[in-house]
Protein backbone atom coordinates (compact mmCIF):
# COMPACT_ATOMS: atom_id res chain seq x y z
CA UNK A 1 0.00 0.00 0.00
CA UNK A 2 1.58 3.31 -1.02
CA UNK A 3 1.97 6.02 1.56
CA UNK A 4 -1.12 8.18 1.19
CA UNK A 5 0.49 11.36 2.44
CA UNK A 6 -2.11 13.42 0.63
CA UNK A 7 -4.79 12.20 2.96
CA UNK A 8 -2.88 13.37 6.03
CA UNK A 9 -2.46 16.84 4.57
CA UNK A 10 -6.08 16.93 3.47
CA UNK A 11 -7.22 16.16 7.00
CA UNK A 12 -4.85 18.75 8.43
CA UNK A 13 -6.07 21.29 5.88
CA UNK A 14 -9.70 20.66 6.76
CA UNK A 15 -8.85 20.93 10.45
CA UNK A 16 -7.07 24.27 10.04
CA UNK A 17 -9.81 25.68 7.83
CA UNK A 18 -12.51 24.66 10.27
CA UNK A 19 -10.56 26.35 13.06
CA UNK A 20 -10.23 29.55 11.02
CA UNK A 21 -13.91 29.55 10.02
CA UNK A 22 -14.95 29.05 13.63
CA UNK A 23 -12.77 31.99 14.68
CA UNK A 24 -14.15 34.23 11.93
CA UNK A 25 -17.74 33.36 12.77
CA UNK A 26 -17.14 33.79 16.47
CA UNK A 27 -15.72 37.25 15.90
CA UNK A 28 -18.83 38.21 13.92
CA UNK A 29 -21.17 37.19 16.75
CA UNK A 30 -22.36 34.06 15.01
CA UNK A 31 -21.13 31.41 17.42
CA UNK A 32 -23.89 28.97 16.53
CA UNK A 33 -22.81 28.89 12.87
CA UNK A 34 -19.27 28.27 14.08
CA UNK A 35 -20.28 25.27 16.14
CA UNK A 36 -22.29 23.91 13.22
CA UNK A 37 -19.29 24.28 10.90
CA UNK A 38 -17.05 22.56 13.47
CA UNK A 39 -19.48 19.67 13.73
CA UNK A 40 -19.68 19.35 9.95
CA UNK A 41 -15.89 19.40 9.71
CA UNK A 42 -15.51 16.64 12.28
CA UNK A 43 -18.13 14.56 10.49
CA UNK A 44 -16.43 14.90 7.11
CA UNK A 45 -13.00 14.14 8.60
CA UNK A 46 -14.47 11.18 10.42
CA UNK A 47 -15.86 9.81 7.16
CA UNK A 48 -12.38 10.05 5.65
CA UNK A 49 -10.85 8.25 8.62
CA UNK A 50 -13.62 5.64 8.56
CA UNK A 51 -12.58 4.67 5.06
CA UNK A 52 -8.97 4.39 6.22
CA UNK A 53 -10.00 2.24 9.16
CA UNK A 54 -11.85 -0.07 6.78
CA UNK A 55 -8.61 -0.55 4.85
CA UNK A 56 -6.78 -1.18 8.11
CA UNK A 57 -9.20 -3.85 9.25
CA UNK A 58 -9.15 -5.62 5.89
CA UNK A 59 -5.36 -5.61 5.88
CA UNK A 60 -5.11 -6.93 9.44
CA UNK A 61 -7.70 -9.60 8.71
CA UNK A 62 -5.87 -10.94 5.65
CA UNK A 63 -2.50 -10.57 7.30
CA UNK A 64 -3.18 -12.44 10.51
CA UNK A 65 -6.01 -14.66 9.25
CA UNK A 66 -8.26 -13.49 12.01
CA UNK B 1 -3.24 15.68 -14.02
CA UNK B 2 -2.31 18.08 -11.29
CA UNK B 3 -3.01 21.11 -13.43
CA UNK B 4 -6.55 19.85 -13.85
CA UNK B 5 -6.84 19.69 -10.08
CA UNK B 6 -5.35 23.17 -9.71
CA UNK B 7 -7.82 24.64 -12.20
CA UNK B 8 -10.69 22.83 -10.47
CA UNK B 9 -9.62 24.11 -7.07
CA UNK B 10 -9.35 27.65 -8.42
CA UNK B 11 -12.84 27.43 -9.92
CA UNK B 12 -14.35 26.16 -6.69
CA UNK B 13 -12.69 28.89 -4.62
CA UNK B 14 -13.64 31.59 -7.10
CA UNK B 15 -17.26 30.45 -7.26
CA UNK B 16 -17.63 30.25 -3.51
CA UNK B 17 -15.97 33.62 -2.94
CA UNK B 18 -18.28 35.05 -5.58
CA UNK B 19 -21.34 33.75 -3.80
CA UNK B 20 -20.07 35.14 -0.51
CA UNK B 21 -19.38 38.49 -2.13
CA UNK B 22 -22.83 38.62 -3.74
CA UNK B 23 -24.50 37.93 -0.43
CA UNK B 24 -22.38 40.60 1.24
CA UNK B 25 -23.29 43.06 -1.55
CA UNK B 26 -26.96 42.91 -0.57
CA UNK B 27 -26.27 44.79 2.65
CA UNK B 28 -24.42 47.54 0.83
CA UNK B 29 -27.20 47.81 -1.74
CA UNK B 30 -29.88 48.20 0.89
CA UNK B 31 -28.03 51.09 2.48
CA UNK B 32 -27.53 52.76 -0.90
CA UNK B 33 -31.20 52.36 -1.84
CA UNK B 34 -32.39 53.83 1.41
CA UNK B 35 -30.15 56.84 0.90
CA UNK B 36 -31.37 57.18 -2.68
CA UNK B 37 -34.99 57.26 -1.54
CA UNK B 38 -34.18 59.64 1.26
CA UNK B 39 -32.49 62.07 -1.14
CA UNK B 40 -35.31 61.69 -3.65
CA UNK B 41 -37.91 62.54 -1.04
CA UNK B 42 -35.87 65.61 -0.08
CA UNK B 43 -35.82 66.77 -3.66
CA UNK B 44 -39.52 66.09 -4.04
CA UNK B 45 -40.19 68.28 -1.07
CA UNK B 46 -38.11 71.09 -2.59
CA UNK B 47 -39.77 70.77 -6.00
CA UNK B 48 -43.34 70.75 -4.75
CA UNK B 49 -43.21 73.23 -1.92
CA UNK B 50 -40.56 75.70 -2.96
CA UNK B 51 -41.07 75.34 -6.70
CA UNK B 52 -44.82 74.77 -6.60
CA UNK B 53 -44.51 72.32 -9.45
CA UNK B 54 -47.45 69.94 -9.97
CA UNK B 55 -46.86 66.46 -8.62
CA UNK B 56 -46.36 64.48 -11.86
CA UNK B 57 -43.77 66.97 -13.18
CA UNK B 58 -42.04 67.06 -9.82
CA UNK B 59 -41.88 63.28 -9.73
CA UNK B 60 -40.44 63.20 -13.24
CA UNK B 61 -37.75 65.72 -12.32
CA UNK B 62 -36.86 63.79 -9.17
CA UNK B 63 -36.66 60.59 -11.23
CA UNK B 64 -34.17 62.20 -13.61
CA UNK B 65 -31.78 63.06 -10.82
CA UNK B 66 -32.19 59.79 -8.95
CA UNK B 67 -29.57 57.01 -8.91
CA UNK B 68 -30.08 54.18 -11.36
CA UNK B 69 -31.27 51.81 -8.66
CA UNK B 70 -34.56 53.54 -7.98
CA UNK B 71 -35.28 54.98 -11.41
CA UNK B 72 -37.37 51.95 -12.43
CA UNK B 73 -39.67 52.69 -9.50
CA UNK B 74 -40.30 56.23 -10.64
CA UNK B 75 -40.72 55.17 -14.27
CA UNK B 76 -43.29 52.61 -13.21
CA UNK B 77 -45.03 55.15 -10.97
CA UNK B 78 -45.28 57.75 -13.72
CA UNK B 79 -46.61 55.22 -16.19
CA UNK B 80 -49.30 54.15 -13.73
CA UNK B 81 -50.16 57.79 -13.02
CA UNK B 82 -50.62 58.48 -16.72
CA UNK B 83 -52.99 55.57 -17.01
CA UNK B 84 -55.09 55.89 -13.87
CA UNK B 85 -54.33 59.38 -12.53
CA UNK B 86 -54.76 57.94 -9.02
CA UNK B 87 -51.61 58.64 -7.02
CA UNK B 88 -52.57 56.49 -4.07
CA UNK B 89 -52.95 53.18 -5.93
CA UNK B 90 -50.15 54.00 -8.38
CA UNK B 91 -47.70 54.65 -5.56
CA UNK B 92 -48.72 51.48 -3.77
CA UNK B 93 -48.48 49.27 -6.85
CA UNK B 94 -45.18 50.76 -8.01
CA UNK B 95 -43.77 50.38 -4.50
CA UNK B 96 -44.81 46.75 -4.20
CA UNK B 97 -43.42 45.93 -7.62
CA UNK B 98 -40.15 47.67 -6.83
CA UNK B 99 -39.87 45.96 -3.45
CA UNK B 100 -40.07 42.54 -5.07
CA UNK B 101 -36.73 42.95 -6.83
CA UNK B 102 -34.90 45.39 -4.58
CA UNK B 103 -32.73 44.91 -1.51
CA UNK B 104 -34.99 46.93 0.77
CA UNK B 105 -36.17 45.47 4.06
CA UNK B 106 -39.84 45.29 5.10
CA UNK B 107 -39.31 48.09 7.60
CA UNK B 108 -38.13 50.37 4.79
CA UNK B 109 -41.21 49.50 2.79
CA UNK B 110 -43.44 50.36 5.74
CA UNK B 111 -41.79 53.79 5.84
CA UNK B 112 -42.38 54.52 2.18
CA UNK B 113 -45.77 52.90 1.53
CA UNK B 114 -47.85 55.31 3.70
CA UNK B 115 -46.73 58.18 1.46
CA UNK B 116 -49.40 56.94 -0.95
CA UNK B 117 -52.09 58.44 1.23
CA UNK B 118 -50.16 61.62 1.88
CA UNK B 119 -48.92 62.93 -1.43
CA UNK B 120 -51.21 65.23 -3.29
CA UNK B 121 -54.07 64.89 -0.82
CA UNK B 122 -53.82 67.11 2.26
CA UNK B 123 -52.58 70.69 2.48
CA UNK B 124 -48.98 71.72 1.88
CA UNK B 125 -47.82 72.03 5.46
CA UNK B 126 -49.28 68.64 6.33
CA UNK B 127 -47.59 66.99 3.35
CA UNK B 128 -44.31 68.66 4.25
CA UNK B 129 -44.50 67.34 7.80
CA UNK B 130 -45.22 63.86 6.57
CA UNK B 131 -42.40 63.97 4.06
CA UNK B 132 -39.99 65.22 6.74
CA UNK B 133 -40.97 62.54 9.24
CA UNK B 134 -40.63 59.84 6.60
CA UNK B 135 -37.21 61.20 5.66
CA UNK B 136 -36.17 61.10 9.32
CA UNK B 137 -37.30 57.51 9.74
CA UNK B 138 -35.52 56.59 6.53
CA UNK B 139 -32.36 58.17 7.85
CA UNK B 140 -32.61 56.03 11.01
CA UNK B 141 -33.02 52.95 8.86
CA UNK B 142 -30.05 54.05 6.81
CA UNK B 143 -27.96 54.20 9.97
CA UNK B 144 -28.96 50.67 11.02
CA UNK B 145 -28.36 49.47 7.47
CA UNK B 146 -24.89 51.02 7.56
CA UNK B 147 -24.06 49.31 10.86
CA UNK B 148 -25.30 45.99 9.49
CA UNK B 149 -23.32 46.50 6.33
CA UNK B 150 -20.10 47.09 8.27
CA UNK B 151 -20.74 44.03 10.38
CA UNK B 152 -21.67 41.71 7.58
CA UNK B 153 -19.72 42.40 4.38
CA UNK B 154 -16.34 41.34 5.70
CA UNK B 155 -17.83 38.32 7.42
CA UNK B 156 -19.65 36.88 4.42
CA UNK B 157 -16.78 37.54 2.05
CA UNK B 158 -14.40 35.64 4.36
CA UNK B 159 -16.90 32.83 4.84
CA UNK B 160 -17.28 32.53 1.07
CA UNK B 161 -13.51 32.35 0.52
CA UNK B 162 -12.77 29.95 3.38
CA UNK B 163 -15.69 27.72 2.55
CA UNK B 164 -14.47 27.54 -1.03
CA UNK B 165 -10.98 26.51 0.07
CA UNK B 166 -12.47 23.89 2.42
CA UNK B 167 -14.61 22.45 -0.36
CA UNK B 168 -11.62 22.39 -2.71
CA UNK B 169 -9.57 20.51 -0.13
CA UNK B 170 -12.32 18.03 0.57
CA UNK B 171 -13.12 17.22 -3.03
CA UNK B 172 -9.71 17.41 -4.68
CA UNK C 1 14.01 4.50 1.30
CA UNK C 2 10.94 3.48 3.15
CA UNK C 3 11.97 4.48 6.62
CA UNK C 4 12.60 8.02 5.44
CA UNK C 5 9.10 8.31 4.08
CA UNK C 6 7.63 6.94 7.27
CA UNK C 7 9.67 9.25 9.46
CA UNK C 8 8.74 12.21 7.30
CA UNK C 9 5.03 11.47 7.41
CA UNK C 10 5.14 10.75 11.12
CA UNK C 11 6.94 13.97 12.03
CA UNK C 12 4.78 16.08 9.76
CA UNK C 13 1.65 14.55 11.26
CA UNK C 14 2.96 15.12 14.79
CA UNK C 15 3.57 18.80 14.11
CA UNK C 16 0.16 19.24 12.53
CA UNK C 17 -1.49 17.48 15.47
CA UNK C 18 0.18 19.88 17.88
CA UNK C 19 -0.96 22.83 15.79
CA UNK C 20 -4.55 21.58 15.74
CA UNK C 21 -4.75 20.34 19.31
CA UNK C 22 -5.34 23.75 20.89
CA UNK C 23 -8.17 24.91 18.66
CA UNK C 24 -9.78 21.68 17.53
CA UNK C 25 -8.68 18.70 19.63
CA UNK C 26 -11.25 16.52 17.89
CA UNK C 27 -9.65 17.06 14.48
CA UNK C 28 -6.21 16.53 16.04
CA UNK C 29 -7.30 13.13 17.32
CA UNK C 30 -8.63 12.09 13.92
CA UNK C 31 -5.42 13.30 12.30
CA UNK C 32 -3.18 11.28 14.62
CA UNK C 33 -5.40 8.23 14.12
CA UNK C 34 -5.17 8.63 10.35
CA UNK C 35 -1.39 9.03 10.49
CA UNK C 36 -1.02 5.85 12.52
CA UNK C 37 -3.22 3.88 10.13
CA UNK C 38 -1.45 5.21 7.04
CA UNK C 39 2.00 4.28 8.40
CA UNK C 40 0.82 0.81 9.37
CA UNK C 41 -0.76 0.22 5.98
CA UNK C 42 2.54 1.22 4.41
CA UNK C 43 4.35 -1.49 6.37
CA UNK C 44 1.82 -4.25 5.74
CA UNK C 45 3.62 -5.87 2.76
CA UNK C 46 6.74 -6.41 4.85
CA UNK C 47 4.75 -7.87 7.73
CA UNK C 48 2.97 -10.15 5.28
CA UNK C 49 6.33 -11.39 3.98
CA UNK C 50 7.55 -12.22 7.48
CA UNK C 51 4.29 -13.93 8.40
CA UNK C 52 4.34 -16.12 5.29
CA UNK C 53 7.98 -17.01 5.93
CA UNK C 54 7.15 -18.12 9.47
CA UNK C 55 4.28 -20.25 8.20
CA UNK C 56 6.52 -21.88 5.62
CA UNK C 57 9.17 -22.62 8.23
CA UNK C 58 6.64 -24.27 10.55
CA UNK C 59 5.31 -26.42 7.73
CA UNK C 60 8.82 -27.50 6.80
CA UNK C 61 9.65 -28.27 10.42
CA UNK C 62 6.56 -30.53 10.52
CA UNK C 63 5.06 -28.62 13.41
CA UNK C 64 1.27 -28.42 13.53
CA UNK C 65 0.16 -25.39 11.52
CA UNK C 66 -2.40 -24.62 14.20
CA UNK C 67 0.33 -23.30 16.48
CA UNK C 68 1.81 -20.76 14.13
CA UNK C 69 -1.58 -19.50 12.94
CA UNK C 70 -2.73 -19.10 16.51
CA UNK C 71 0.41 -17.20 17.34
CA UNK C 72 -0.01 -14.94 14.33
CA UNK C 73 -3.62 -14.26 15.30
CA UNK C 74 -2.51 -13.43 18.83
CA UNK C 75 0.07 -11.01 17.49
CA UNK C 76 -2.60 -9.35 15.35
CA UNK C 77 -5.00 -9.00 18.27
CA UNK C 78 -2.27 -7.65 20.51
CA UNK C 79 -1.24 -5.08 17.91
CA UNK C 80 -4.79 -3.91 17.22
CA UNK C 81 -5.76 -3.58 20.86
CA UNK C 82 -2.57 -1.71 21.67
CA UNK C 83 -3.12 0.64 18.72
CA UNK C 84 -6.68 1.37 19.74
CA UNK C 85 -5.74 1.69 23.40
CA UNK C 86 -3.02 4.21 22.60
CA UNK C 87 -5.36 6.28 20.44
CA UNK C 88 -7.88 6.35 23.28
CA UNK C 89 -5.18 7.39 25.72
CA UNK C 90 -4.16 10.21 23.40
CA UNK C 91 -7.78 11.31 23.50
CA UNK C 92 -7.67 11.26 27.29
CA UNK C 93 -9.95 8.27 27.60
CA UNK C 94 -7.87 6.06 29.87
CA UNK C 95 -10.96 4.11 30.90
CA UNK C 96 -11.88 3.07 27.37
CA UNK C 97 -8.25 2.30 26.59
CA UNK C 98 -7.89 -0.10 29.51
CA UNK C 99 -11.19 -1.78 28.61
CA UNK C 100 -10.02 -2.37 25.05
CA UNK C 101 -6.71 -3.78 26.20
CA UNK C 102 -8.43 -5.97 28.79
CA UNK C 103 -10.72 -7.35 26.09
CA UNK C 104 -7.69 -8.02 23.89
CA UNK C 105 -6.00 -9.96 26.66
CA UNK C 106 -9.06 -12.09 27.27
CA UNK C 107 -9.48 -12.93 23.60
CA UNK C 108 -5.81 -13.84 23.39
CA UNK C 109 -6.23 -16.12 26.37
CA UNK C 110 -9.22 -17.78 24.73
CA UNK C 111 -7.21 -18.26 21.54
CA UNK C 112 -4.31 -19.72 23.46
CA UNK C 113 -6.43 -22.39 25.12
CA UNK C 114 -5.94 -25.01 22.37
CA UNK C 115 -2.19 -24.48 22.47
CA UNK C 116 -2.13 -24.69 26.25
CA UNK C 117 -4.23 -27.86 26.30
CA UNK C 118 -2.02 -29.41 23.61
CA UNK C 119 1.06 -28.63 25.67
CA UNK C 120 -0.61 -30.05 28.78
CA UNK C 121 -1.56 -33.23 26.88
CA UNK C 122 2.02 -33.62 25.73
CA UNK C 123 3.27 -33.03 29.25
CA UNK C 124 0.85 -35.60 30.70
CA UNK C 125 1.96 -38.14 28.10
CA UNK C 126 5.59 -37.57 28.97
CA UNK C 127 5.12 -37.68 32.72
CA UNK C 128 2.51 -40.41 33.04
Amino acid sequence: MTLDVGLIFKLAGIGILVAVLVLVLERADRREYGQLVALAGVTIAFLFVLQLLGNLFTAVRTLFNL
Amino acid sequence: MWILKAVGALLIVAASSGVGGLYAEKFARRRREIKAFSDALGRLETEVFYGSTPLPTALARVAEGAPRAIRPFFADLLRQLEMTDDLRSSWRQAMERHFAQSCLAPEDLSCLLPLADVLGTSDREDQRRHLKSTADRLRQNEETARIEEDKNTKLWRSVGLLGGVALAIIFL
Amino acid sequence: MQILQIVGVGLAAAVLVVVLRKERPDMALLLSLAAGVVIFLFIVPQVAQVARLLEELTVRAHVKLLFITSILKIIGIAYLSEFAGQVCRDAGQEAIASKIEMAGKIIILALAIPIISAVLDLFMKLVL
